[in-house]
């Protein structure tokens, strides 16, 4: 006679065997979403992009972690581009060409654009430009590349000196002072275009621009340029360029006895940066909602880092790497499963990702329109409340200068 | 602010920086490319010790130096014993490799992140107001007080000393040395612990003064140019070396263009190789050392 | 092996079989091998790594270049990088200004490298050793400067888009098409390169490496040969320039920094300074092995949780294998591969000739 509990066993094994079987072919089941990451994570230039690259990535871990985008995981991989034009032409072909991604994503310096671009219009694959990559001029033009789309946290230039400059003669107003401005800017290519685009508003505005500088990008010290800054009477300094750059010019202005208002573009480190140098008349002009503004998104950050580490920068570096991933997630859910390049690219239209405040309009696009309408505000470190402060309120520049209003 | 003020502080910024190379020559004939990354990484060691005993600056300053002073000294060992006697080339390109080498570790162990150690210090005090309109802060008078001091105290101490004595005398002939029995290896690993002492110095003020980061080694590397001009192996040159870079530098930032301040120094060098190429004050015969 | 030289038991009647550059059918055999697998290769890798061979490509061309200045020659040069970015904003010029096409480009950015290469050289008439390579380092900067001036004042800053060449008639876009470019390039300087060597040039260059007071005693313009080592050096690097430049389809003076420089270097050591087949082994070296790394490092779960800093450490691991081969073996995998070649040749005898 069958031993009852053998009868039992012998039962649930015959349920168990489908299962077994389905489980096995899980893994060939549910493939995922194939998606390719270029960034510069080390030499030189690495602090700007580097904290987004890791954004973006711990965005992915939890999402993946959650189940994917529709029970599907998002299968990335994530490849160093150096900085280098050639190395991002090797990541590249690897990725569109060799891997056949169905979404590439770029974090990198401008130089790396022409390879990847074009790369992208030949494999017809959707290439985000992500975290602190700055968008092309031409992206909000007819003429950008079908395939090129903006969600950076870094607006191409014309677009942040239609801010900057109307908010240093806002600035100067508000303080009651008369307006003697210089510009800065690092002696790189993409630098000096920004320099010279803020230099020509300030001239449509009526600024009187006293200097325009070009700092070398590994200057051990820029005493000179700071002491000749000063002999031409300058009381507002602002620059576009990279972080490194306009401490230094701030630290040896200060150095000198110096006395005005510096303000300063778009950059990662902004909010760590106030909140170490404490300088009260030192504003920046971020693309980014800062953790002062007491964002739910910036606790979800601080909890994925905690879940998954792996992170060398902190929270307030992690917004725009992490807007990078809802960006991700909200194309491949639009795209549905099973998705080709062909059908993400029709589905990069439909996207609308409110970033949570990281940024402040939310990111989509059109036909017409491959950027991201970045909007612009201004922080400063407040002595009195020992804290770091927003003083203006959000604005979009639409082609004209914006209209600046100070809060309180 | 007074230029020449401006120019005094760089030259002793850059007079710290050029003793180390000048001191690595003189024992091991090579120039050190890694030096940017020696002073990264004492600098590194300050604010590790800063961030862990944050009530005693002088513990975390002892700790930086003393960990620049042991980085050289293992450099020299690992890298630069078991190269002696190879041309002159070898060891220079061996100084490139290591600063790969350093730097990347450097980043991995700290990450890319910028610092700004004044924080910790409190250090950001208002420069004080000095007759003539000049203003100077409590950083920049300790940078030339500690130039001054470096600049008088190390011919001293080669002169009286008697590792001093013992360092001239293997600066001079090596075989020569070691034969009178003088423990060249030992003399070697001082000297190149005393190059790193004198890199941190230099980049823990230039932390304070500016910013700390792994890219900061590119204005370690601006070093070298001083102790060639004032002569590789001499630290009398060193002053004048940093003196003539950093007119150049700052005369050219201020009424040229700041581009050009980079380029500056690179052509007064070559302007000086080109008339006096063992430097002001370097021995002719290094010419020939090939 | 016997078969490489073919000494003893190869009889060599003539002087051109004495001076032949594939003497034996065993080297014979295995260059026509080698051929074979270089022309079938675009067809079995993939686009990525044909990429990367024809990178080796034109990296090998440079790597000739330095290795005749600094191994044949003995004169440190550490201005590469400039001459190289000379010779690929030439082209970026040519083309800006009067459309030129793709061969008069090649030719200009050869001459243009020439002349800079007298200019740089003649400090070596004065300087030796560590105040030479400073010379180079110092025009290095002047030239990045000048290029970097250039750039903003006439490309908006952005940079040089380069068109994609065509060669006889035929465009070369595609890595294919690179690869049947580059290979017969690379194999004519490498030829070009080893008869130099194997010329009264070289011999010169040579001896004027050995001790450039004996040379000039025994009659050799040190002069002369010296400004020729550099000028030749220098156009066949800025020649790799203009190759790069076309190749990679952008110029921007930010690609031709130090890190540059370092590569070359990396090249040039760890293949073996003063030998053709060191500059061969090199490049190959330089060129793949990053990429292995990195695409072992991917399969490694452990590594992935670091994050950033893995990637930081293989530049690292580059580095440590550059200093390994200085510390170890100065001779770099040439140097291996004579070590080797020579522990087969001679045993059962222990001695070991360093000598080549």
């Amino acid at each position: 006679m069958k031993h009852p509990r053998m009868i039992d066993a012998m039962k649930r094994a015959a349920l168990a065997l489908p299962l077994a079987a389905l489980v096995a072919a899980g893994p060939a089941l549910a493939q995922g979403y194939k998606v390719g990451i270029s960034g510069t994570v080390t030499g030189p230039a690495s602090p700007s992009y580097l904290p987004h690259v890791e954004g973006t990535r711990l965005y992915l871990q939890q999402l993946n972690d959650r189940g994917g985008v529709k029970g599907h995981k998002v299968d990335v991989t994530f490849l160093d581009d150096k900085g280098s034009p050639s190395e991002a032409a090797n990541n590249a072909k690897r990725l569109m060409n060799d891997e056949q991604v169905t979404m590439m994503v770029l974090m990198s310096l401008s130089s790396t654009y022409q390879p990847m671009f074009s790369t992208a219009a030949r494999t017809k694959t959707p290439l985000l430009l992500a975290g602190q990559a700055v968008c092309p001029a031409d992206a909000a033009t007819a003429k950008h590349n079908p395939y090129v789309f903006c969600a950076s946290s870094t607006s191409e230039p014309n677009a942040a000196a239609l801010w900057q400059v109307p908010f240093v003669k806002a600035l100067a107003e508000r303080n009651r002072q008369p307006l003697k401005l210089a510009l800065v800017a690092t002696d790189i290519p993409i630098s000096r275009m920004g320099v010279d685009q803020m230099e020509k508003l300030a001239k449509e505005l009526g600024i009187e621009v006293v200097d325009k500088l070009a700092i070398p990008p590994g200057a051990a010290d820029v005493s000179g340029a700071a002491s000749r800054i000063i002999s031409k009477g300058a009381n507002y300094v602002t620059s576009w360029s990279p972080l490194t750059t306009a401490v230094q010019v701030l630290g040896a202005l200060r150095r000198q006895g110096w006395d005005g208002w510096y303000v300063h573009n778009t950059s990662a480190e902004a909010e760590d940066t106030l909140n170490q140098l404490k300088d009260p008349k030192f504003v920046m002009s971020p693309e980014h909602g800062f953790t002062v503004d007491k964002l739910p998104v910036y606790d979800d950050i601080a909890a994925a880092v905690k879940k998954y580490g792996g992170v060398s920068s902190p929270v307030d570096m992690l917004g725009a790497g992490w807007a990078g991933g809802m960006a991700i997630e909200a194309a491949l859910e639009a795209c549905g499963w099973p998705c080709d390049r062909a059908k993400l690219h029709d589905a990069m239209y439909k996207v609308k990702v409110d970033t949570k405040g990281v940024f402040r309009n939310p990111i989509g696009w059109t036909r017409e329109n491959h950027a991201h309408r970045s909007a612009f505000t201004a922080y400063v470190w407040d002595a009195k409340s020992q804290s770091v402060r927003r003083i203006t309120e959000w604005a979009t520049p639409t082609g004209k200068p914006v209209k600046v209003q100070f809060i309180q | 602010m007074s230029l020449v003020v401006v120019i005094l502080i760089q030259a002793s910024f850059y007079a710290l920086l050029a003793t180390g190379y000048v001191l690595i020559y003189r024992s091991t004939r090579v120039l050190n490319l890694a030096h940017g990354e020696l002073m990264v990484f004492g600098a590194f060691v300050f604010y590790q010790a800063l961030t862990m005993f944050p009530g005693s600056p002088a513990t975390a300053v002892v700790a930086g130096l003393l960990g620049g002073a042991l980085l050289g000294a293992l450099v020299y060992f690992v890298v630069m014993r078991p190269l002696a006697g190879y041309p002159v080339a070898v060891g220079v390109l061996a100084t490139i490799a290591l600063s790969i080498l350093l730097r990347s570790l450097i980043t991995a162990i700290w990450s890319g992140q910028t610092r700004y150690p004044a924080e910790l210090l409190g250090a950001r005090a208002a420069p004080w107001d000095l007759p003539g309109g000049i203003a100077l802060t409590p950083i920049d008078a300790a940078i030339v007080a500690a130039a001054a001091a470096a600049l008088l105290g190390l011919p001293l101490m080669l002169q009286r000393a008697s590792t001093g004595v013992a360092m001239r005398g293997v600066a001079e002939n090596a075989v020569l040395a070691a034969q009178r029995g003088i423990n060249i290896h030992a003399i070697n690993a001082i000297s190149w612990g005393a190059a790193g002492l004198m890199a941190t110095l230099a980049g823990i003020f230039f932390a304070v003064k500016v910013r700390l980061g792994p890219d900061i080694w590119i204005v370690g590397l601006a070093g070298f140019a001083p102790a060639l001009i004032g002569g590789m192996d001499s630290l009398r040159g060193v002053a004048l070396g940093a003196l003539i870079v950093a007119t150049a530098e700052v005369l050219a930032s201020r009424y040229i263009a700041p581009q050009f301040a980079l380029a500056a120094p690179f052509l007064v060098l070559l302007v000086a190789l080109w008339i006096r190429p063992w430097g002001l004050y370097g021995s002719r015969e290094e010419l020939e050392r090939v | 092996m016997s078969v490489f030289r073919g000494n003893p038991g190869t009889l060599k009647t003539t002087h051109a079989e004495d001076s032949a550059l594939l003497p034996t059918w065993f080297v014979r055999f295995w260059a026509a091998v080698a051929i074979l697998v270089l022309l079938a290769a675009p067809y079995v890798l993939n686009s990525f790594w044909t990429g990367i061979v024809n990178q080796t490509f034109i990296a090998l061309i440079g790597a000739l270049a330095l290795n005749l200045l600094m191994g044949t020659t003995g004169q440190i040069s550490l201005g590469h990088a400039g001459f190289v970015g000379a010779g690929a904003f030439t082209a970026a010029a040519l083309i800006t200004q009067f459309d030129a096409p793709f061969g008069v480009n090649l030719l200009a950015a050869t001459v243009v490298g020439a002349i800079l290469g007298v200019l740089v050289g003649l400090p070596a008439l004065r300087l030796k050793g560590l105040y030479l390579a400073v010379s180079t380092l110092a025009a290095h900067f002047v030239i990045v400067v000048a290029m970097g001036q250039y750039q903003s004042s006439v490309s908006y800053g952005a940079g040089f888009t380069m068109p994609a060449p065509s060669f006889l008639g035929w465009e070369l876009s595609g890595e294919r098409r690179w690869f049947y470019f580059l290979l017969p390039v690379a194999l004519l300087t490498l030829l070009v390169h080893v008869n130099w060597l194997r010329s009264a040039f070289g011999r010169a260059w040579m001896a004027i490496h050995h001790r450039d007071v004996s040379a000039s005693a025994l009659g050799i313009d040190t002069a002369r040969f010296k400004l020729l080592a550099f000028s030749a050096s220098t156009a066949v690097t800025a020649f790799s320039g203009a190759l790069w430049g076309y190749y990679t389809g952008f110029v921007s003076v930010e690609a031709f920094d130090i890190h540059l420089l370092i590569q070359y270097l990396a090249i040039v050591i760890i293949g073996g300074l003063g030998s053709v087949l060191g500059s061969v082994l090199g490049a190959a070296f330089v060129m793949t092995v990053p990429h292995l790394i990195a695409r072992a490092a991917e399969g490694v779960p452990a590594l992935k949780a670091m994050g950033a800093s893995v990637f930081e450490l293989q530049i690292g691991l580059f580095g440590l294998i550059m200093l390994l081969f200085i510390l170890l073996e100065p001779r770099g995998l040439a140097g291996l591969w004579f070590r080797v070649q020579a522990y087969f040749q001679l045993w059962p005898f222990r001695f070991r000739a360093w000598e080549r």
